[in-house]
């Protein structure tokens, strides 16, 4: 039975040109979608380790952190008596991250995002310290630099042992770990730099970070503007919320125009193949007729329908498959392979699935032809 | 004229029905108007008989052969194929019966224009349990072989003549051996001498055994059967 | 005869509701999409209020030289460079500006708008339509008065419906409130594009470079100015000092936003996606009039011409097209608050007041004018076919 149906489906091939060139437009699409997710991994993510509740942060580019203007600055903030805690550091979440370093221990070695704290930092971020201790004032300075790794740098150069203690390279300058701390799981960070180290280094780059003890509001606003200006104009005091949500939009935003896109693609094919299918069905009802006299059965032809169906798709998926290898074989989008293999399954899988959802009504419509009024209609 | 002597002889001699209609009736009802197709019809058909049914348009010849073939159920009355009741008209046994025991032949052939005349005459196997591909494969020849058109195997139905599609459709109708064939109208569509050709072949089919009712309008046709049953306003006359 | 063909066409369509039913959405759609696209390619590129010299402006956003192996040097480009500049004859006007920003927080948010010091030539150049007071002119800034304009949207958040002349925003300086004007729509933002707030340039302290917008005299001459622009450069005394290779970064709107390889991929995603329902449309055509062959073969044997029925069929066509095609207009004014808070997203507080940007008569005429290639398109091919169709085959029930 299925020989002689592919036979006809192929027979046809010509009347289902159309749809067959649909359901190819219709796997790029689709194609492309699971790609990009995949490559931006917005469906692997993990929570965020850090609280950035009641959080501001205050961008003093171009001054680092051993500048004494930071101490004296820290001293007038400290006045506001609804800032709960102060931190000099260089990275803020939700922000753009800079400072990538080679890190080595012994014949390991792995990419990290370096990133330049002080004492307070764990405290303020509310980060887990896994073992060891964080930096402090004491750390400042030693003449062997000391360091805190996150646990994916820690699984990286010490998979089997403990880390304290030991000596790494950071960019050559050799620092003593003291301490391993939980990933920081920063969603707007890019898997090239979710791997972090920490230290204090004077000459760094610094912002100041602020735990206030309720939500900003225009009143502390006010006054942390005014204590800020006293130093220098700087207009970016922000709460951290803000950056979240910014990063929100511009995750949302590609994947909502990505979304209506492809939700206009399905509903559109679905209503073509709908027309096509009830057309389909409609011409042909002498064979069905015809097949029903020979002996078959209403399920005979449901499932032959059905299956017919399912060699249409299987028929368009052929050149689908072909393109995506090539664009697989010749990495035309610059992704991983893992990447083309989802979209290309992606594709696959949502087509049959869209077919056959599409052929359920018309099949069973079918499957009800009265054989003696479909013989004798002409 | 010996022809007619000998299957007189054997139908005095054998006299099984092979389909028998009991008091059959058939109302169409749409939600205005109700039709009366068959009134009342007892008719039988014997082992080995060619019958033809004649009547005007509308008469419910067409009817009476949709209900022979099972493709309708009656709305009251009984029918008997090969001295079997039919009892159930559930789907299943309907089309299961009608594989096994039935060919029709329709005066517009009714081929798959996408598939070619061997696929086509494969049909009827497609739905009969514990048929090999080349089993089928070899019956079609065969019943190709036997109406002419055993050249013609990869052809598609749009390069053949009226009367070739029409053979094919015989040999469709006979693949599976059927012990009845329905033919409505088979020389409709056709010229004088097509016609006399799928005449010849149907009489061969019927000297080997076959039982034929075939609906016709036309009366020399009719006559090289061995009866005419003339239909009016859904009942047998005369 | 015309009004014929609609009558029949109207018919046809409520008699085969489901193909008509499929069609309108699938043309709704793709004209709303072609549209949105249309729209914004115009917004982007197109000499639309205030900027209604596009093509004629150069971005003029800094220089720098470099030379072998890593020495790397910014130029200054200060206010007697830029007098050079506004010497050349083809030289209509240049304004000078800096970019900054104004924060504030107000209702727990903190809101950042862009502004820009700029010269009073600035509204000599850009065309703002001024819904209250005026724009500051020379003497305002020489006098170094804390002057500012604001845009309608900046005006709604700081003061809400009162008036907004003669009121102060920021705080080191205040500034005075002397205009508000309609907002402008800009997508990608160049130069002072992206300010809402504009202020008077006399009272910026700080860097001694400059931005600058030039606004060539004709189109033609952009190149001879960009060429005369590397000429000057190499004329200051900085350059001349240091040498190496110049880097001016001087562009028009055109080439500031040409993508290259990513436009090409975008833009064959989005033909993918027109293509859908372009095809929707011809296979439900071809379809439509195989149901109805027996229709054609009787018209044609009792006497129509090939070309009355080839006629019918595309004013169907049309109709149906048109129908769709305003629908499909309406969804784009729909969309079009969608899709300024994807634009404003970083700041959609300077989108209150645009209102709704997709409603113009440019909109709509290229909406009209894809409506009607795309009627025309997709009914073309299976006229023709249906033209060919013999009469006899027709009513024997064959197909196309």
């Amino acid at each position: 039975m299925i020989r002689h149906l592919f036979k006809l489906t192929w027979n046809k091939k010509k009347k289902h040109i159309f749809l067959i060139v649909e359901l190819f437009f219709f796997f790029l699409a689709t194609g492309f979608i699971a790609l990009f997710l995949y490559e931006t991994g917005v469906l692997k993510q993990k929570r965020p380790t850090f609280n950035i509740e009641n959080l501001i942060s205050i961008d003093y580019r171009f001054m680092y952190t051993g500048d004494t203007t930071f101490s004296y600055l820290t001293e007038e903030l400290k006045q506001i008596k609804e800032i709960n805690q102060i931190s000099i550091a260089s990275y803020i979440p939700y922000s753009p991250v800079t400072n990538p370093r080679s890190v080595t221990y012994k014949k390991k070695k792995t990419d990290v995002a370096a990133v330049n704290v002080d004492d307070k930092y764990l405290k303020i971020l509310g980060l887990k310290l896994k073992s060891g201790r964080w930096i402090e004032k004491k750390d400042y300075h030693l003449s062997t630099k000391v360091a805190v790794i996150d646990a994916g740098t820690k699984q990286k150069l010490f998979p089997d042992h403990e880390a304290i203690g030991r000596i790494i390279n950071i960019s050559g300058i050799p620092h003593q770990v003291i301490g391993v701390v939980e990933n920081l799981n920063d969603p707007s960070v890019g898997s090239n730099y979710n791997q972090n180290v920490f230290t204090h280094d004077p000459q760094g780059a610094a912002s100041v970070l602020l735990k206030l003890k309720t939500p900003m509001n225009e009143d502390i606003y006010k006054k942390v503007k005014q204590t800020t200006d006293r130093f220098m104009h700087r207009d970016n005091i922000m709460p951290v919320s803000q950056y979240k949500e910014k990063h929100e939009k511009e995750q949302f935003i590609p994947l909502l125009i990505l979304s209506l896109l492809s939700g206009f693609l399905v509903i559109n094919i679905i209503l073509g193949l709908f027309s096509i299918l009830y057309q389909n069905i409609n011409t042909r009802r002498s064979e069905i007729g015809l097949r029903r006299a020979a002996g078959a059965t209403s399920a005979d032809i449901y499932r032959q329908i059905m299956m017919e169906m399912f060699l249409i798709a299987t028929l368009a998926l052929i050149p689908c498959l072909i393109v995506g290898y090539q664009f697989m074989a010749f990495n035309v989008l610059n992704a991983t392979t893992g990447g083309y293999i989802c979209a290309m399954v992606s594709g696959s899988v949502t087509i049959y699935l869209l077919v056959i959802i599409c052929a359920l009504y018309p099949a069973r419509m079918a499957s009800k032809i009265h054989p003696a009024e479909a013989l004798h209609d002409d | 004229m010996i022809l007619k002597q000998e299957t007189e002889l054997e139908l005095q001699i054998n006299n099984s029905s092979m389909i028998k209609l009991t008091a059959i009736e058939k109302v169409y009802r749409t939600s205005s108007i109700e039709t009366l197709a068959l009134n009342r019809v007892n008719i039988t058909i014997n082992k080995g008989e060619f019958v033809s049914v004649m009547g005007p348009s509308g008469c419910g010849k067409s009817t009476l052969l949709n209900i022979m073939g099972l493709l309708d159920e009656p709305t009251s009355g009984q029918i008997e194929i090969d001295d079997k009741i039919i009892g159930n008209y559930a789907d299943k046994a309907m089309a299961h019966l009608r594989n096994e025991k039935l060919g029709f032949i329709f005066q517009s052939y009714h081929l798959i224009s996408d598939l070619s005349v061997l696929d086509n005459v494969e049909i009827p196997l497609l739905y009969r349990k514990g048929i090999s591909g080349t089993q089928r494969r070899k019956k079609a020849l065969e019943a190709l072989e036997k109406v002419g058109l055993s050249s013609r195997t990869q052809h598609f139905p749009n390069q053949l003549s009226g009367g070739q599609r029409q053979r094919v459709a015989i040999a469709r109708a006979i693949i599976g051996n059927p012990e009845i064939i329905l033919a409505d109208e088979p020389t409709g569509n056709l010229d004088s001498i097509m016609g006399q050709e799928i005449m010849n072949i149907m009489l061969r089919l019927n000297a080997e055994g076959t039982t034929i009712v075939m609906v016709t309008h036309d009366e020399q046709m009719a006559n090289k059967t061995q009866r005419i049953i003339r239909f009016f306003d859904g009942r047998q006359v005369n | 005869m015309l009004k014929n063909y609609i009558k029949i066409a109207f018919k046809v369509m409520m008699r085969q509701k489901f193909f008509t039913a499929v069609s309108l959405f699938g043309i709704s759609f793709t004209i709303m999409i072609f549209s949105i696209l249309l729209g914004l390619f115009d917004f982007v590129y197109g000499n639309n209020a205030p900027a209604v010299h596009h093509d004629r402006m150069i971005y003029f956003e800094g220089m720098s030289t470099s030379k072998k192996p890593d020495y790397f040097s910014y130029l200054i480009a200060d206010s007697s460079f830029y007098n050079e500049i506004r010497k050349l004859k083809q030289v209509q006007n240049v304004s000078l500006y800096r970019e900054s920003t104004l924060s504030s927080f107000r209702k727990d948010r903190v809101v950042t708008f862009n502004t820009a010091y700029t010269d009073a030539e600035h509204w000599k150049i850009y065309d703002f339509t001024f819904l209250e007071g005026r724009p500051y002119n020379q003497k305002d800034v020489q006098e170094k008065q804390a002057y500012t304009v604001i845009s309608e949207s900046v005006k709604h958040y700081y003061f809400g419906d009162k008036p907004a002349l003669g009121q102060y925003i920021g705080e080191h300086p205040k500034l005075k409130v002397i205009g508000v004007v309609k907002d402008g729509i800009s997508i990608f933002k160049a130069g002072t594009e992206a300010a809402s707030i504009w202020i008077a340039s006399g009272i910026y302290v700080g860097y001694t470079d400059m931005q600058a917008t030039i606004l060539v005299r004709s189109k033609r001459e952009i190149p001879v100015v960009k060429s005369a622009l590397e000429g000057i450069a190499k004329r200051t005394a900085i350059y001349k000092s240091i040498g190496g290779k110049l880097t001016i970064n001087a562009d028009t709107i055109f080439e500031k936003l040409d993508f290259d390889e990513a436009s090409i991929f975008l833009g064959g995603f989005l033909f993918f996606i027109m293509a859908i329902p372009a095809l929707n449309m011809m296979g439900l055509n071809v379809g439509r009039i195989s149901e109805r062959s027996s229709e054609i073969g009787i018209r044609k044997a009792f006497g129509a011409s090939s070309s009355a029925l080839v006629g019918q069929f595309i004013t169907e066509n049309i109709i149906i097209t048109f129908i769709g095609g305003i629908l499909g207009i309406l969804l784009t004014f729909a969309a079009s608050d969608m899709l300024l808070e994807v634009i404003y997203y970083e700041n959609p507080e300077t989108a209150f007041a645009k209102g709704n940007f997709m409603l113009n008569w440019k909109t709509i005429g290229y909406s009209m004018t894809c409506i009607l290639f795309f009627g025309f398109l997709s009914g073309i091919i299976p006229a023709w076919r249906m033209s060919r169709l013999h009469a006899i085959k027709a009513l024997k029930g064959g197909s196309l």
